[in-house]
């Protein structure tokens, strides 16, 4: 996959900036660090109680800022028994801003485009800090049972959620292919 | 591999998980509502909203900076209007003092769990020589199994309070109020549980917390006021930040962020109960710096994605200097129908320099391609054009799109290039504006 996005951000595990590399070591991160101390405890959160269906991870031990996450279909929607995989990218001022989440595992949904960017309004203008991953990925999971068709990214998709269900759940079947882990 | 190095840091991450599978875990939640949600960790120095919401001074101040709403409900509101919730800010006080020693409480075997606090109190009680009654009831019970009643008043104490006031009095062992030696035997016998108001020990901390807060409220230092950035040329910026004691250094967006940071972080102090020095926030400017101010400078020449979400995205500059590859989309657009995968405005199509023509006559592009891309259409800055604002739009759009093309900035091309746009700016705000 590409990641050129990310180096933007991250350097490799072995060349950490002095910020990143105070993370690693065994006591507790410094305060000021109000990024890397929230993804920690968002870490613990979704290791201990995370909600069903949802999960995350973060892609390297040595970085908290890109993360990988899967979301389970929610039965009752063409969805129901796929799984999807997700990456979280953090920005250095994450929570005051937005993760950018994209679906790994191509999908077909009315709000989704065929390079897994997601429209949802509290990723974009609708984001808040009190939101965390937790959170973000429920509400993709609804979205995924209940896409929002007045701004689609697939326009096909958006027909077809409401004119032929059939149909949807066919192209739904056939877009779904499982990804691997880099 | 990777999952087991996170353990291990995240072994020393305090967080409400703590309490699960303890004999205290519904203390999870008690912990979690003591904790901001910006910033997960304990309020610190907690502000109530209009709207009623609670977050930790700074955290809320951040939020209302970014975008003047409320993290709960995205209910408009103002720093202005942020009361402090002292209560609250005790709760979590107390709850901290109490933690570690409740934690390990509850971690412990149960058996081993019920001799900890009493060993602590006895070895109190030998060093007060004392021979009386208190302490004949507590070494019995530390050996008879029957003794859990008053197993069970050591421990609520050892909650209350981690120590015993060397007050010269002893505590009556069946409602722990505190009395002289004197009067605990006649005490003793007609004893209903509930101690003494009086010589309660808990009132003591309690009530001179609560002086020295008021008495610390008039020394506070003033709060700072938040600028209209659009309102300050480059150089007046400058003077404002160094008449402050903060850097003035870096591209006009970074100042502007430095300062936005800065006032959070020192109105967050005058809410706060114990206030911090001037140099202590410094190093907490400084920390930002590091770990956000020149992250930004770096991420956002890299990024147009994370560019365009941002609020004082520069919608102006970007159109202009994205005109061609808008113009290539739009062009694509019309000589095919739209399907379902587009390729997102590019960062490295070429950057034509922003002309004063381009700017008059640059419109919002609108096309399906555009929207369906997933990206906002620039819009609102355009409408709300005025001359002033174009100019200050002008100057930071020209730094934007001027300094990757350049390599690595240095302060004196920085300084160069600030003045020619304010040359250049200068130009713009002369001309009369077609709306």
């Amino acid at each position: 996959m590409n990641y050129n996005m990310e180096d933007t951000q991250n350097s490799a595990p072995g060349s950490l900036p002095p910020s990143q590399a105070a993370k690693l070591a065994p006591r507790r991160a410094p305060e000021g660090q109000s990024t890397t101390k929230r993804l920690q405890t968002e870490l613990m959160q979704l290791m201990c109680s995370a909600a069903p269906g949802v999960s995350a991870f973060p892609v390297d031990a040595g970085d908290l800022s890109i993360w990988n996450a899967t979301i389970d279909g929610p039965d009752d929607t063409p969805y129901a028994g796929l799984t999807f995989k997700l990456t979280f990218n953090f920005p250095n001022n994450y929570p005051y801003a937005a993760p950018t989440v994209l679906f790994k595992t191509p999908i077909y949904h009315p709000n989704v485009d065929f390079s897994g960017r997601i429209c949802l309004d509290i990723l974009k203008d609708k984001w808040t800090a009190a939101y965390n991953i937790q959170t973000v990925l429920l509400s993709l999971q609804s979205l995924l049972g209940e896409p929002n068709n007045a701004s689609p990214l697939n326009g096909e998709a958006a027909e077809l959620w409401d004119k032929d269900p059939e149909e949807f759940k066919k192209k739904v079947l056939g877009r779904h292919r499982d990804v691997d882990d880099e | 591999m990777a999952s087991k190095a996170n353990r291990d840091n995240l072994q020393e991450v305090e967080d409400s998980t703590d309490w699960l599978n303890t004999p205290l875990a519904p203390l999870a939640a008690v912990e979690s509502a003591l904790r901001c949600q910006v910033c997960t960790e304990f309020y610190t120095t907690p502000m109530i909203t209009s709207c009623s919401h609670t977050f930790c001074s700074l955290c809320i101040r951040r939020c209302l900076s970014i975008d003047g709403k409320c993290p709960g409900c995205r209910a408009p509101d103002q720093e202005l209007k942020l009361r402090s919730n002292w209560p609250l800010e005790e709760a979590v006080d107390a709850f901290k003092k109490a933690r570690s020693g409740l934690l390990e409480h509850a971690r412990k075997p149960v058996i081993i769990g019920r001799s900890s606090p009493k060993r602590k109190l006895d070895c109190v009680q030998e060093n007060e020589a004392d021979d009386g009654p208190r302490k004949r009831t507590r070494s019995s019970s530390k050996r008879t199994a029957t003794a859990s009643q008053q197993t069970v008043v050591v421990d609520s104490e050892q909650e209350d309070e981690d120590y015993i006031p060397n007050d010269g009095l002893v505590a009556c062992p069946i409602c722990n109020g505190r009395m002289t030696e004197m009067a605990i035997d006649r005490h003793i016998d007609q004893c209903n549980g509930i101690p003494p108001a009086t010589s309660d020990s808990r009132s003591k901390p309690r009530a001179s917390a609560t002086f020295s807060t008021s008495s610390k409220t008039f020394s506070k230092p003033e709060r700072l006021p938040h600028l209209s950035y659009s309102m300050f040329k480059d150089n007046n910026l400058r003077k404002k930040l160094s008449e402050l004691g903060i850097s003035a250094n870096g591209p006009r967006q970074l100042l502007e962020k430095r300062h936005l940071e800065w006032v959070s972080i020192w109105n967050a102090n005058c809410d706060s109960k114990n206030p911090r020095t001037k140099f202590e926030l410094k190093q907490e400017l400084d920390k930002w710096e590091r770990t956000q101010g020149s992250a930004w400078v770096a991420s956002n020449s890299h990024k147009p994605g994370s560019q365009l979400l941002d609020k004082e995205f520069d919608g102006l500059a970007w159109s202009s200097a994205h005109d061609d590859s808008f113009k290539e989309l739009i062009a694509k657009a019309r000589r095919k129908p739209p399907t379902g995968s587009i390729a997102p405005p590019e960062s490295q199509s070429p950057r034509n320099a922003v002309s004063d023509d381009a700017i008059v006559e640059a419109t919002p592009p609108r096309t399906t391609d555009y929207q369906m891309g997933g990206y906002s259409a620039p819009t609102t800055t355009l409408s709300s054009t005025s001359a002033e604002q174009l100019s200050g739009d002008l100057v930071a759009g020209l730094k934007n799109h001027d300094l990757p093309s350049r390599g690595p900035a240095t302060a004196d091309s920085i300084a160069n290039m600030g003045d020619v746009a304010i040359r250049k700016s200068n130009m713009a705000s002369a001309r009369p504006l077609q709306p």
